[in-house]
């Protein structure tokens, strides 16, 4: 019997967001609209089940409404729903798995053992959390000799063990797949979708990332993994669905020649959007007849759910067009601490300042 | 300041007034010969300045006139800041000397400060308000006093002020501008020193926002943390009831085989008690029937046995009775032969009458006494001593034996006295003896007392001897023991201690312990008696004794079985029971109260997490952080920004300073520019003094590399120039914002007149900015001055004077 799971995880409902300062409580709501979303294409591709492999929530103290209103959606899948308590939402006394509102979604359930769930289509192995941090192996438990006829699905979260850039909480085997004889293992933490294979070839383990993104460091997050598996023991076909409202963007721009800040300006008002986040880090020289289109890059901010520049660029200093004397004297000692990395940003912004009275005052 | 007139009376040599008008618009020449009064009239406008009117000074009263007692008096129009004012001095060399400062005002002059209030305008018109009453300012520099060229006076108002000028060059135009925009935005937040941002800087309230919101977000933090403690607690809480309820169920377990196995010992217990009743009856029955059939069968012979023993103790009885009755009179004997011998040894002391041992020893040393007083006696008298050869009657007349002596041949006869031996010796004649006789009569008194007082002594015991006495004395005190020794054998027979008492009370005890013994067989044969009685009472024979016997026997070797195996039973269980169930119920109930308590503490604990979760603090944190990000930055860019401005500020200054500083170094080039345009170049580098910026050191055009010489090593007239370069070069900057005057009195004297060609040049050019009055004794080297105003004061003097 073939089964059609819907895998997601780490929504981080609740996600604090200080750094994109007023546009947080935007990126907050944008999550439950993603969640939302996420409801509508498992109802849209009819799944069998859906799996929340953990961190559905970003703090076992966010708002009890929010609760209210994930339980609401995950009511809304059309098909069972194993939400895995993760790091960020672990299980324990006083948890918001304890709240009666679980009670009131009769497709979800909370995976509060470590216990096989036994459904139509499947055996689901969850590996719930009970602290933020840890050490051990979460899967280990998985008995590998139980249920062989039937397609073993692994719900886990955590990092896996060995391999590059990942913080070693709760370590994960590489080859967990294979080690406990599951045909998928559904895997959260990772914000970034990644899959690996196991020996036999087949993708058997995934993280599915984050499906709203979080953070400008994550290069493959907003999707949620449609995973079928016709059998026990077939390779599952994995399919990324995009479902993320929000765009995040990095750019960065090195400025050498004047007027090439213009280009900078036309690109960033191609990606403006209420529904964007950018991050724009410029480096190299501000040109005296560039600063105009520096203002208008500012400007751009009011266009964006939310801009942030980095302006490292160093004024381009002309001592000809100051007056031989004091001023050129003292722009050219702005422009030497402009180089040292302690005063760097002070100087240049001073040096900016004198070059602006310098021409206001006709020099 | 520009001077129009000057006038002097009590002057030095000018007792007469002497005025001196001058052209503001034309170098003006004094010319005179010596002694004219050339240099007078410049004391005279230098005293009018720096000298109070009241100064009792030398350098004042040095311009009184010889031998006149007269007030110097000084008058100067001079022009300032477009004004025309009038200096008038009176010099009294006392309080009583006068000042009055006037201006031309509406046609007329006005007084505007007089006495004390005089001085104190009078920096203000030598170049500098700040300097104080007495300060040259401009006339330390401009007005060149004869020899004195090198003498350059410059007071710190004045450096001031001509670094303030040179400043003012620098400061102009847009550096101006771009300085008031920098201090604009330097004043939002700084104070002038910069360390500190101003205490209304708006930077500060930021920063207070900050710290407010901060402690918001840790105030929140802390609830959220507390949160996490209470789940933490309350997790702890569960896991710890949860243990506690296994360990109830475990305690309640026991507890329920603890009290199966007490019921089974109460069983056991109550079995063997009934048992041990059981065969304690067998026993008994047993017994009985065993005793009575041994004792029907032993009876007789004890009760023939028991009487035997009753007869030989009545035959031991009555024997130890007469060995009493022997014992005592045995006792008696004794006792009665002791105490007659201790009545006899007392009667013989008592006759005896012995003298006690003192008393023996005082008759001993009565009697040593007698001795040596007898011998002292015997020293004291006089004696004589006959020896017959035949027969003879010897009467003795005094002396002792008295009377007549009778001696055959061969005896001595001895007499003595005293004081004197007187004889009769027939045939012979009378012979008397005489000698020393001392203290014979009180000897012989002494051997009398001595003699009473043994007599007394001894007289009662019968004998004067003392030899007789002392075998007296040996005689009773040998009875004396003996009486002694009867007195303790007596004592012993009273108290029993004696041989014959300890006899007889041995043979006492002989005859109570048979007594006793006698006693107890009798009670035995009674008791035997009994028995038989008891037995004979019995009807069963002795088959029916032995049947019951028997079937006691099996009885108690039944019951003996089934207890053994009881006792087994018993043993199997466990001491101390009913302790270790008193102990699991105390720990059961003490676990109840923990129980109770941890439920108490997870609903206290529940409902506190309840509580804190409805107060939605991550909601507030997530928001608090999110204002407390934007409000760092926000004051990042502001602190930033404000620094940035400090920094622009700071430099400007920093850079202007040093342009203002570098005054000297713009001194020493426009010196050596005025004096290359008088020597042509002949110094290529000067160093003016720091402090008193009068020239330190020359670099000579001609010398290779740097080489400072002192300007004394240059020639005379060089010096000369050079001072006058320093001079024109501070005139320079002087007059830049008010035309000077500069006086100078015979001052190039050395300079050749090529070299002073170059310097009336410099004088022409100077003229639409600076007064030149030039006093000389020789006005021709200055006819290159074009249109120079002479004055001759010889001319002026001779009205004067006149």
């Amino acid at each position: 019997m073939a089964v059609r799971l819907l895998h997601t995880a780490d929504w981080q409902i609740g996600m604090k967001a200080a750094h994109l300062g007023p546009a947080a409580a935007r990126a907050r709501e944008a999550r439950l609209e993603t969640a939302r979303r996420i409801a509508e294409l498992a109802r849209a591709e009819r799944v069998d089940l859906a799996i929340l492999a953990g961190d559905t929530f970003e703090h076992p103290a966010v708002p009890l409404d929010d609760v209210g209103r994930v339980a609401r959606v995950l009511a809304d899948f059309g098909c069972p729903v194993i939400v895995l308590p993760g790091n960020h939402d672990p299980l324990g006394a006083g948890s918001l798995w304890e709240l009666p509102v679980w009670e009131e979604c009769p497709n979800v359930r909370i995976a509060r053992l470590e216990s096989p769930i036994e459904l139509e289509s499947c055996v689901v192995f969850p590996c719930p959390l009970r602290n933020r941090w840890g050490t051990g192996d979460p899967t280990a438990w998985i008995p590998s000799g139980l249920f062989g006829d039937r397609i073993r699905i692994g719900a886990a979260h955590g990092a896996v063990a060995g391999l590059p850039n990942q913080e070693q909480n709760w370590s994960i085997p590489a080859d967990a797949p294979s080690l406990r004889r599951l045909d998928y293992l559904a895997l959260g933490d990772w914000h970034s979708a990644r899959q690996y294979r196991s020996p036999d070839g087949a993708v058997r383990m995934a993280f599915s990332g984050t499906p709203e993104p979080a953070s400008f460091a994550e290069d493959a997050s907003g999707f949620v993994l449609l995973v079928d598996i016709d059998s026990p023991g077939a390779a599952p076909r994995i399919r990324q669905e995009r479902v993320a409202r929000l765009r995040w963007i990095r750019e960065e721009f090195q400025i050498l020649e004047s007027g090439a800040l213009a280009a900078v300006l036309r690109k960033l008002e191609a990606l403006a959007s209420p529904e964007t986040v950018a991050e724009l880090h410029l480096a190299g020289a501000l040109y005296p007849e560039d600063r105009d289109t520096l203002a208008a890059l500012r400007q751009l901010a009011s266009r964006f759910l939310f801009l942030r520049i980095h302006d490292g660029l160093r004024p381009v200093l002309r001592l000809e067009d100051l007056p031989d004397g004091p001023l050129r004297e003292a722009a050219r000692r702005l422009d030497q601490l402009a180089l040292q990395e302690e005063q760097s940003a002070e100087a240049r912004l001073a040096l900016q300042t004198l070059l602006t009275f310098a021409k206001g005052a006709g020099a | 300041m520009i001077v129009r007139r000057i006038a002097v009376e009590h002057f030095g040599r000018f007792l007469q007034p002497l005025e001196v008008a001058l052209d503001p618009g034309r170098p003006n020449l004094l010319a005179g010969p010596n002694g004219s009064g050339k240099s007078t009239l410049l004391a005279a406008l230098t005293s009018a300045f720096t000298v109070s009117a009241t100064s009792t000074a030398q350098e004042i009263r040095r311009w009184q006139p010889w031998q006149r007692h007269l007030s110097p008096r000084v008058t100067v129009e001079f022009q300032h800041a477009e004004s025309l004012w009038r200096l008038q001095k009176e010099f009294a060399f006392s309080p009583r000397g006068k000042a009055l400062l006037e201006r031309f005002e509406e046609g007329q002059w006005r007084p505007h400060a007089q006495g004390k209030n005089v001085e104190e305008r009078l920096p203000e018109f030598l170049g500098s308000p700040q300097g104080g009453p007495g300060s040259w300012l401009v006339a330390g520099v401009l007005w060149a006093r004869q020899n004195e060229l090198a003498e350059l006076r410059l007071d710190q108002p004045l450096q001031e002020r001509i670094r303030n000028s040179l400043g003012a060059q620098i400061r102009s135009g847009v550096v101006d501008t771009v300085l008031r925009e920098a201090k604009r935005l330097y004043d939002g937040d700084w104070p002038p020193e910069g360390r500190s941002l101003r205490r209304n800087s708006p930077i500060l309230t930021l920063e207070d926002e900050l710290n407010r919101l901060r402690e918001s977000v840790r105030a929140l933090q802390d609830s959220l943390d507390a949160l996490e403690n209470d789940r933490i607690q309350l997790e702890k809480a569960r896991e710890e009831s949860a243990a506690l309820e296994v360990r109830r169920s475990e305690l309640e377990a026991r507890l329920r085989e603890l009290g199966e196995k007490l019921r089974l010992k109460t069983a056991l217990d109550a079995g063997r008690l009934e048992l041990e009743k059981s065969i304690q009856a067998a026993r008994f029955e047993l017994d009985t029937a065993a005793s009575v059939l041994r004792l029907r069968q032993t009876i007789a012979g004890d009760l023939d046995a028991a009487a035997k023993a009753v007869s030989t103790l009545e035959e031991r009885l009555q024997r130890a009775r007469a060995e009493v009755k022997s014992a005592e009179d045995a006792w008696i004997q004794a006792r009665a032969a002791v105490s007659a011998r201790a009545a006899e040894a007392e009667a013989q002391l008592r006759s005896l009458n012995a003298p006690p041992r003192d008393l023996l020893d005082r008759v001993a040393r009565l009697d040593q006494q007698l001795r040596e007083l007898q011998a002292r006696l015997d020293g004291a008298l006089l004696h004589a001593q006959l020896q017959l050869d035949a027969p003879a009657r010897i009467g003795v007349q005094k002396g002792s034996p008295e009377g007549v002596l009778e001696g055959q041949a061969g005896e001595t006869l001895e007499i003595s006295g005293s004081p004197e031996i007187e004889l009769v010796l027939p045939g012979f004649g009378r012979m008397r003896i005489w000698g020393p006789s001392a203290s014979v009569e009180e000897l012989r008194g002494q051997i009398a007392r001595v003699r009473l007082e043994r007599d007394q002594l001894t007289q009662p015991w019968g004998a004067a001897d003392l030899n007789l006495l002392e075998e007296k004395r040996r005689q009773a005190d040998s009875l004396e023991n003996e009486a002694g020794a009867l007195r303790k054998a007596l004592a012993a027979h009273e108290s029993g201690a004696s041989l014959e008492a300890v006899s007889f009370a041995r043979a006492r005890d002989s005859v109570r312990d048979l007594e006793e013994q006698l006693r107890q067989a009798h009670d035995r044969q009674r008791a035997l008696q009994q028995q038989k009685a008891a037995l004979d009472s019995d009807p069963r024979g002795e088959s029916a004794l032995q049947q019951a016997k028997e079937e006691a026997a099996r009885k108690l070797a039944v019951d003996e079985t089934r207890l053994r195996e009881l006792l087994e039973h018993l043993a199997l269980l466990p001491a101390g029971l009913d302790l270790e169930k008193q102990r699991a119920e105390s720990e059961l109930a003490r676990l109840q109260t923990q129980l109770e308590q941890a439920r108490e503490l997870r609903a206290r604990l529940s409902e506190r997490i309840a509580q804190k979760q409805g107060e939605g603090a991550y909601a507030r944190l997530a928001e608090a952080e999110e204002q407390l990000a934007a409000k760092q930055q926000e004051y990042d860019s502001a602190l930033r920004r404000a620094r940035a401005n400090r920094l622009l500020w700071q430099t400007l200054n920093a850079v202007l300073e040093e342009a203002e500083s570098s005054i000297l170094p713009r001194l020493e080039e426009r010196t050596l520019q005025v004096l290359s345009r008088i020597n042509g170049g002949f110094l290529r580098g000067l160093i003016l003094d720091r402090n008193s910026w009068k020239p330190a050191a020359v670099t000579p055009a001609e010398a290779a590399g740097a080489l400072d010489v002192s300007p004394e090593r240059i020639s005379g007239g060089e010096q000369e120039q050079l001072h006058f370069a320093l001079r024109l070069a501070l005139a320079d900057i002087l007059s830049e914002s008010e035309p000077q005057l500069v006086v100078l009195d015979d001052v190039l004297l050395a300079t050749d007149s090529a070299r002073l060609g170059r310097i009336l040049d410099l004088i022409e050019e100077r003229r639409p900015r600076m007064q030149f009055l030039i006093l000389t004794c020789h006005p021709e080297p200055f006819s290159g001055l074009e249109d120079a105003r002479l004055v001759r004061l010889g001319a002026l003097d001779a009205s004067a004077s006149a």
